[in-house]
Formats: structure tokens, sequence, C-alpha cells
């Protein structure tokens, strides 16, 4: 008796989540999951049609192309984002005076809210008198129209016309890309910098009297130790952008995603079907397709990468 | 060599600190601009003439003083929340072992692979049940559970050496008394990275209670801000304004609890 | 740890303090014994603050009835509560609605029909219905039962600047080949002050218009066949084509930053809803700012596309509640309401007895050739009124996004933009 109660227990701890998450996040999962298998308009649903919804998104070009940009966008965003972070958070923790100051400008952007920031980035795209071309005019370059660049990364540096499948992500959706990396690089930091706080100082003394360098220290101590939360801020910006959406919803257009639908993203592409066209069911199918893409993109990355994660 | 070390290192500091400044820069300065130059080619660096009649405008114009209230209601309840069931969920996935946990911790994340627009009209339908829609338990009960957090919380509560329990246990120490008495202190700096991100999303959320509030004294800051985006026209100078003293307070908390982390982190001194 | 402990006890006295102050806030109820009207609509800033004074008014003139009018904030998320609520049986009673909405939610039998309202006693008379603009009472009608009222309405138009035509002597152009004219006259004239005429934005109402005015059609309204991938339609994109490419006039631009161009004085006209008005003279333009309808050609015929939305009656509400909001909708499109709308907002009046209002009269005098457009609404042509339409409107701006950057000719890109909106009507 007991020890069956004693079975239970962690799960006393687990409830009050899993309460919520069943109430507000899983039972309205199970409910978008029946609805793609309807034809579901403004008005509700009107005829079941098994998997038309996922049919008619699967052989949908549009949609393709949307895959393929988020791809582009999760490929170049986390690792940036993951690369400079955590140089940053190093470089924050090295130092001893000035520290709240830096963390909190580095901050900035990720308490300023979306709607704000695009105004901001607007700006510092535009054409003519933007931040980034003014700067390069300054220097004699006439910069281009960076948001409305459909051209692939790898026409716009070799000069070549390339297919489309080999062209690379537009300048446009790089533009979005630097965005999300200036917005995350403060959250990243901050959570590296938790993580760096939590090894502890003995270890880099002892390293210190062994003689050892600064790229020898980060290579024995720091990674390691710090391997659980770069598993983290791994897994995590992956799921994130995978699902971006607000500077596409935002910035780009109208029509938004483009130009010429070259920063249109999934989850830009199921708001559409859902809020403009109103298939709410092929909206719901759009969001399961994603959710399988990630839950295997997550699984994998547990099974490969978690293993080498240390836990002390 | 240290110190030319050290110089580097603030030197590069500061340029990614310009970099993430400039945006800001522009920001306040446009705040303080006339309508008219704020659209000047080229662009002011400084503005010609302060205008701080912005300000004032901006603040009339929307009742800003029931959405901070409103906004920092949200935000304090749904951080409580968050706190709790976060760092109560986080402590048996990460070091008890039990059959389901692998499963369980799966569940949760695969709460996170659905976005947010899917759940708007099933949201709704459960708060219309619950008789919810135009309350604030609409605005806080659902997020107060946030896998992020438990996630982060699991990954530093399983640094935490095992020995550690095992000696604890040995004194008699119960596991709840473990968690609040040796886990929460060691992990302070994660849970305070967690309640910063708890309070910004409160903050900047604003689609979430557009959809179901109808009430305009349940409206948090965002909304007010929005006024300023009108599908017709945007007004630079008053959003620029409006978003400045939105963001100003949180700035304000965020320098106040870095003083605060830091000093009770020093205190609690990680040596285990 | 004690610290740990004293500030979740501190946390626990914040908590519930606060929520003692939702509950005191939250303990009014007013309003008793009335029949209560939820109206939701997207009217934000100075327009919310205009229909605020006006549903006021209505409540104070009405006792019996309050009408309790809630901003939702914007379109999007209006589609997104309305689908939401109605699936919860929960609508408000009226609700601003755009024709392709009221199309989907007639088909489910969520609104009601206004046939039993407008020719009974509490209706219009025959005459009254005729003093409504044909174009936008028609997008209220579905064959011979009428769903919806008209709410705001506003058409394309042309703003230029005044001073820099009356400096050179022009007019503006009535014709679309003397508006090309006049454009290079200006493209030419002083280079380094207007390198272009105007941005021009990727726009399907512009588009629309054009193609009215070419004698084509969206969609034919009789067969429901999609018509715009005809001739006049390649014609019509074709004109704007040549705005850009060649000897341009005109760049391409995105969203509403050619407006800000053109009051900032860098652009010689700019393409708008007439609503813009407004927002523009917000801006502080050093400049005076003209109207004038959009130049058609010569083979053509003055006209342009109405847009807008309409408001519809829920049939989750009571029998008392209907009446009482048919009531309201049809105090909103009395001549004398309409004109004060019209004046402090900008959208057009609905009826054209309102033209004779004097305060509108003085309003629209001040602004140059607005008079003109207002004497010309009988011009108008409404958007087509189907549920497919919301996407085919994002069809037809793909098409024209990939014909202006030069990607589709106008014939490949319209006709898939045709293809696409047929098999979506389909659906419905």
């Amino acid at each position: 008796m007991i020890a069956r109660l004693k079975k239970l227990y962690p799960w006393l701890y687990i409830l009050p989540a899993l309460m919520l998450l069943l109430v507000f996040k899983i039972i309205p999962i199970i409910l978008s999951f029946g609805v793609s298998f309807f034809r579901w308009d403004m008005a509700g649903p009107s005829k079941f049609i098994f998997f038309s919804n996922y049919q008619s998104v699967l052989t949908d070009q549009i949609f393709w192309q949307s895959a393929m940009n988020t791809l582009y966008y999760a490929i170049g965003a986390v690792p940036l984002s993951m690369a400079f972070s955590l140089f940053f958070a190093i470089l924050l923790n090295s130092i001893s005076r000035a520290k709240t100051l830096f963390r909190t400008i580095y901050y900035l952007p990720v308490v300023t809210s979306i709607v704000a920031v695009s105004v901001v980035w607007k700006w510092v795209y535009h054409p003519t008198g933007g931040l980034i071309n003014g700067i390069l005019s300054l220097i004699g370059i006439q910069g281009p129209n960076w948001l409305q660049e459909w051209r692939g990364i790898g026409e716009v540096l070799t000069g070549w016309e390339l297919p489309y499948a080999v062209q690379g992500p537009s300048v446009a959706l790089i533009c979005l890309i630097i965005l999300s990396v200036w917005k995350s690089l403060g959250y990243n930091t901050l959570i590296f910098l938790a993580g760096l706080q939590g090894i502890p100082q003995e270890y880099y003394e002892a390293a210190q009297i062994d003689g050892a360098g600064v790229w020898q220290r980060f290579r024995h101590i720091t990674w390691p130790m710090l391997s659980p939360t770069t598993f983290y801020v791994f897994l995590m910006s992956t799921i994130i952008s995978f699902q971006v959406f607000a500077p596409v919803w935002l910035m780009t257009g109208p029509p938004a995603g483009g130009p010429l639908g070259t920063t249109n993203v999934i989850v830009y592409y199921l708001y559409e079907k859902a809020f403009k066209f109103f298939h709410y069911g092929a909206a719901s199918a759009t969001a399961f397709i994603l959710f399988v893409i990630l839950l295997v993109l997550t699984v994998i990355q547990r099974k490969y990468t978690e293993r080498r994660v240390f836990y002390g | 060599m240290a110190k030319i070390r050290t110089f580097f290192v603030y030197l590069i500091l500061s340029f990614g600190a310009i970099a993430m400044m400039l945006p800001f820069y522009w920001m306040l300065i446009t705040a303080f601009k006339a309508p008219a130059e704020a659209i000047s080619m080229p662009p002011t660096w400084w503005p010609r003439e302060f205008h701080w009649r912005n300000f004032v405008e901006a603040w009339n114009q929307v009742p800003w003083l029931r959405y901070f209230f409103n906004t920092a209601l949200i935000a304090v309840l749904t951080l409580t929340g968050n706190l709790i069931t976060s760092i109560l969920a986080a402590y048996p996935l990460a070091i008890i072992k039990f059959k389901g946990r692998d499963k369980i911790f799966l569940l949760f994340l695969a709460t996170m692979m659905i976005p947010m627009p899917v759940y708007i009209i099933p949201g709704y339908l459960i708060l219309t049940y619950l008789g919810w829609i135009d309350t604030y338990a609409a605005l806080i009960v659902p997020w107060m559970v946030n896998v992020f957090s438990i996630f982060l919380l699991r990954q530093h509560i399983k640094t935490i050496p095992s020995e550690l329990w095992d000696a604890a246990r040995i004194d008699g120490c119960s596991r709840f008394r473990f968690l609040w008495q040796i886990v929460v202190p060691l992990i302070k700096p994660a849970i305070a990275t967690i309640a910063i991100f708890s309070i910004v999303s409160s903050w900047n959320s604003f689609l979430w209670p557009l959809v179901v509030t109808n009430s305009k004294y349940l409206r948090p800051i965002q909304v007010g801000l929005a006024y300023f985006t009108q599908e017709q026209s945007t007004d630079y100078t008053l959003l620029a304004a409006a978003a400045t003293f939105t963001i100003v307070p949180l700035i304000v908390l965020f320098l106040f609890a870095q003083k605060h982390i830091i000093s009770s982190f020093s205190r609690s001194g990680m040596k285990y | 740890m004690k610290i740990c402990l004293e500030r979740f006890f501190n946390f626990g006295a914040a908590v519930s303090a606060s929520l003692w102050l939702v509950f005191i806030f939250s303990c009014t109820s007013p309003h008793e014994g009335k029949v209560k009207i939820t109206f939701w609509h997207a009217m934000g800033g100075s327009l919310g603050t205009t229909l605020d004074s006006l549903v006021e008014e209505f409540n104070r003139t009405h006792p019996d009835i309050y009408i309790q009018a809630t901003s939702v904030g914007n379109y999007g998320a209006m589609s997104q509560k309305l689908m939401a609520s109605v699936m919860a049986q929960k609508p408000p009673v009226i609700s601003q609605v755009f024709e392709s909405w009221t199309d989907q939610f007639r088909r489910a039998g969520v609104i009601v029909p206004l046939n039993k309202y407008v020719h009974s006693s509490q209706g219009f008379s025959p005459e009254e219905i005729e003093d409504f603009f044909p174009a936008i009472w028609d997008d209220n009608m579905w064959d011979d039962t009428l769903w919806s009222l008209p709410f705001n309405k506003s058409l394309p138009v042309m703003f230029y600047n005044l001073d820099a035509f009356d400096s050179l002597g022009y007019e503006f152009p009535v014709y679309w080949e003397d508006f090309l004219v006049i454009c290079s006259t200006y493209a030419y004239a002083d280079p380094e002050k207007f390198r272009y005429v105007m941005g021009l934005p990727i726009n399907t109402w512009m588009f629309e218009t054009m193609l009215i005015q070419l004698n084509g059609q969206i969609i034919d309204p009789r067969s429901n066949q999609v018509e715009f991938d005809r001739e006049p339609g390649i014609n019509a994109l074709n004109m704007l084509i040549d705005l850009i490419e060649g000897n341009p006039v005109a760049y391409l631009s995105t969203g509403y930053e050619h407006q800000d161009e053109f009051i900032a004085g860098r652009a010689i006209m700019a393409w708008g809803s007439v609503v813009s008005y407004s927002f523009m003279r917000k801006k502080e333009p050093t400049f005076n700012i003209a109207v004038a309808p959009l130049p058609y050609p010569r083979e053509g015929r003055p006209a342009f596309v109405i847009s807008g939305t309409n408001v519809a009656i829920f049939s989750h509400s009571t029998p008392e509640q209907q009446a009482a909001a048919w009531e309201f909708i049809k105090w909103f499109n009395s001549p004398q309401v309409q004109a004060q709308w019209s004046v402090n907002t900008g959208y057009i009046p609905t009826r054209r007895s309102s033209l004779q209002d004097s305060a509108l009269r003085a309003h629209l005098e001040l602004i140059p050739g607005m008079l003109n457009i207002y004497l010309n609404l009988d011009q108008a042509v409404s958007e087509p009124k189907i549920g497919a339409w919301f996407a085919g409107r994002i069809f037809l701006s793909e098409a024209l996004e990939y014909t202006l950057r030069g990607v589709l000719t106008p014939q490949e890109s319209l006709f898939r933009a045709a293809q696409k909106l047929r098999h979506e009507m389909r659906q419905y």
C-alpha cells in the first residue's frame, strides 16, 4: 500500500502543471486534430472529408515554399543566435564592472513588443532613409531595397542566374533571420548566463593552477558543464524557429509573406488558411503536419544530443 | 596581458551594446520629433526641436493607467502560478526516477509544437465552457503553466549531484523540504530567468487578450500601443512615445531585479 | 531560506490584494431593464471615438435600448472572435461583417434575414431605399433577401500636391492618357526633387477600379463566373506596368509607405482610400492636399470600387434584441447620422440625401476636390459578395505582385489567380 502511494508521489508534483496543460493545451490540440478532418469555414463544420485537408495542403505548392523558407529560417537563426549568445554570455560572465548595465542593454530587444520592434526594423531596412543603407552610402555603396529583394542570396552573391531550388533563402528572408537573432540574443544570453553561474568556481581555479589556457578551460570545463543548458537552448530555439510568425505577419508585404512568397513560413501559411481563407480544417491539418515534423526532430535531438549532455 | 584582454572584452561588449541599442535610440528620438520630421529624408539623427507634446498626446488618447494596472495584475498572477507549477513539475522530471517519466516529459514538450494560432478557437471554446470569457481568469489561468520554464528548471535541477539527496535523506529530510530548502536556493539564477521571461511575455501579450475579452476595462497595454498603428496609417511619433513609456517600467524592473538576483546569488554561494 | 519564504509571503499578499481590487472593479452592472445589444467593431483611434459618441447619442435618445459597443482592435482579431464565438454559440448581437463573411454566415443560418424588418412599419419606405446609393444597398442583398445594412464605406482616390499642380498651371486630369503625360512632365521637370511622381503599392483595390473603368468585371454577379482574367483585366494590369517600366513615373512600393513619401513632399501624388485624408493631415504636410477621382482611359468609363463593411444581426439573440438591433442600424443609416459620421471619419455616407446636410457640405468644401467625389457616388460599384472573395483578393494580389515584379506576364498571373479562385468557389 505504502509502496503504491510512493509511486504516486512524483505525480503529485506534476499534477498542477499537468492539469493546466490538459485543459488549455492538450484538449485544444485534440479538438483541432478532430477539426482537421472536416471542411470547416467561418460558421463552423460543414462536412467530414477524411484526409482531404491533408491532401490539399501537401499538394499545395505554396505550402512547400513556406516549408522550405521555414527550414532556411531555422538553419540560419538557430546556430547564429546560439553562437552569438554563448559568446556574449561568456564575455559578460568574465567582467566585473558594468555587468548589470550590459545585461540590461542586451536584454532590451527581448522586453520590447514585437509591434514596436517591427516598426523600428522596417526603418532599419528602409531603402533610402534606412540605417543600413545610410551607413553604406557613407562609403559610397548604394544598398538594395532589403525587405523587397526576392532574389536568392546565392544569386545575389555570385551574380549567376540560378534555378530556384539552389538559390537559397531570399535577401528579405535573411533580413528576418538577422532581426530574429537580434531579438532572441538577450533571451539566450540570459539562459546561458544562468547556466554559467551554476558552474562551481573551484573548477576554474583548479584548472588555472594546472596552467590551462582560455580555450582549454572552455573546452574541458565550460562546454561540458554547460551542456544541459546548451541542449535546452538548442531544442527550444529549434521549436521556436519552426513556429516563427510575428515578423512575417508584421513586417513583410503586402501581401504578407512577400516578396513573391519568399518570406512565407509554415505558421503564416496556416494563419492565412485559417483567418483569411477561413479553411479552418486545412489550417489544423497544416498544424499537425508541422507537429509531426517537430516531434520527429525533437525525438532525434533527444536521442542523439542528450546522450552527450553531462548532468553533474 | 590581462589588462589588454579586459580592454578587448569591454570593446566587443560595447560594440554589441551599440548594435542592440541603435533601434531604441531611434525610437526615443522619434518620440521627440514633430510628425513631419519623423518621415523626412534623409532622417535626422537628433530632433530639430523636442516635442514633449507627443508624450502628452499619446498618454491622453488611451486609458493607460487602467491598462498598466491590468498588465501588472496579469503579469504578477501569471508569474506566481508559473513559478509554482514549474518548480513542482521540474523537480520529479529531473531527479525522481518513476515509470512514465520520459513519456510525460515528451508530452509536455509536444504541447509546444502546436503553433499559437491553432489554439485560439478551441481555447475560446473551453473558456466559454468555463464561463471565463471576458474575465481576468481568461487572461491569467491558461498561461500559468509554461513548458519552457519547466524544461529550463529540469535542466538545472539535473546538474545537482545525487549525493546531496542521499545525505539529506539520512538526516531525515523529506522530498518536499529538500526541494524548497536545498534545490530552490541552488537554482535561483534559473528561477530568476524564468520569472523575467514570464513577466515579459505577459507584458507583451496582444492577440489573446483581444480575442478572449470584450470589455475595454480588461485590456492590457499592448492594445493601447496598437491604437497608434491603424490599418490606414501609423502615427510614428505617438507610437514611439507610447512604446517608450511602456518599455521603461520593464527596464527599471529588470535593472532592479538583476541587482537583487546577483546579491542573493552570491549569498547562496553555490558551494556543494 | 528565510528570504525565500518571505518572498513567497509577499507574493501571496500582493496576489490577494490585487484580487480584491479586481473584485471591487467588476462589481458594477448598470443598464438594468434595458434591451442590451452587444456590438463588435474594429474602429480604433479617432474613428472609434466618433463611433462611441454616436452610440452614446443613440443610447441617450433611446432610453429602452443599451448598445454596448466593443472595439475588437482590428479586422484580424474580429474574424477570429467571430469564428470562435459562433462556434461557441455566443456571438454578439450585431457585428461589422465583410460581404464575404456575410455570405458564409447566411449559408450557415447564423445571421438573421432582415426582410421582415425592412418591409415593416419600422423599416424603410421604397423612397428611402431609393435614397441609398445602389452599389451600397445591393452589397447587402442576396437575391431578394436583405442580410445586413451598410456601415463604413470608402473608395479609392488620388491625392495630389495642389501647390505643385498650381505652380505649373495644371488641373488634375480626368483621363488616363492625360495623366500619363502630366506624370512624365513632372518626372523630368525637376528630377532632383521628384525622381518619381508617386509610389505604386501592390494593391488589388486600385486594379479592381481600373478593371471596372475598362468595362470589365471582377466576377459576373449573374453567372457567378470569374472574369478578371479577360481582356479588360490584362489591359488594366498593363496600364500599371506602364507606370513602372520603360520611362518610369512610379516606383513599386509597399503598404502605406507611398503616402508618407507624398506627405513628406517627395512624391507629387499618392493613391489611397478617401479615409486617408484625415490621417495625412495629421502628419502636418507643408503643402495643400487636393483629392481627385482615379483617372480613367478615354475608351472606358468613370467608376470606382467601393469597399468596407456592413452590419449583420446574429440569430443567437432574442427577438427583442433583434428588433432593437434593427432600430440601431437603421438609425445609423439615417441621413443626418450618416452626414455626421462622414464629417468626422471621412467614410462616405450611404444615402444621397446626406449630401444636403449643411455641415457635411461645409466640411467637403474645405477639402479641394472632395465635393466632386461625393457628387459622383452613383458611379460606385461594389466588390464581389461571395464567400470565396476574401481568398480571391489574396490570389489577385499575388498575381499583381508576380507581374509588377516582372516574373509573370499579366495573362499568366491573372489566369493563375482566376483558376485558383474558381477552385476556391467550388467549395461554396
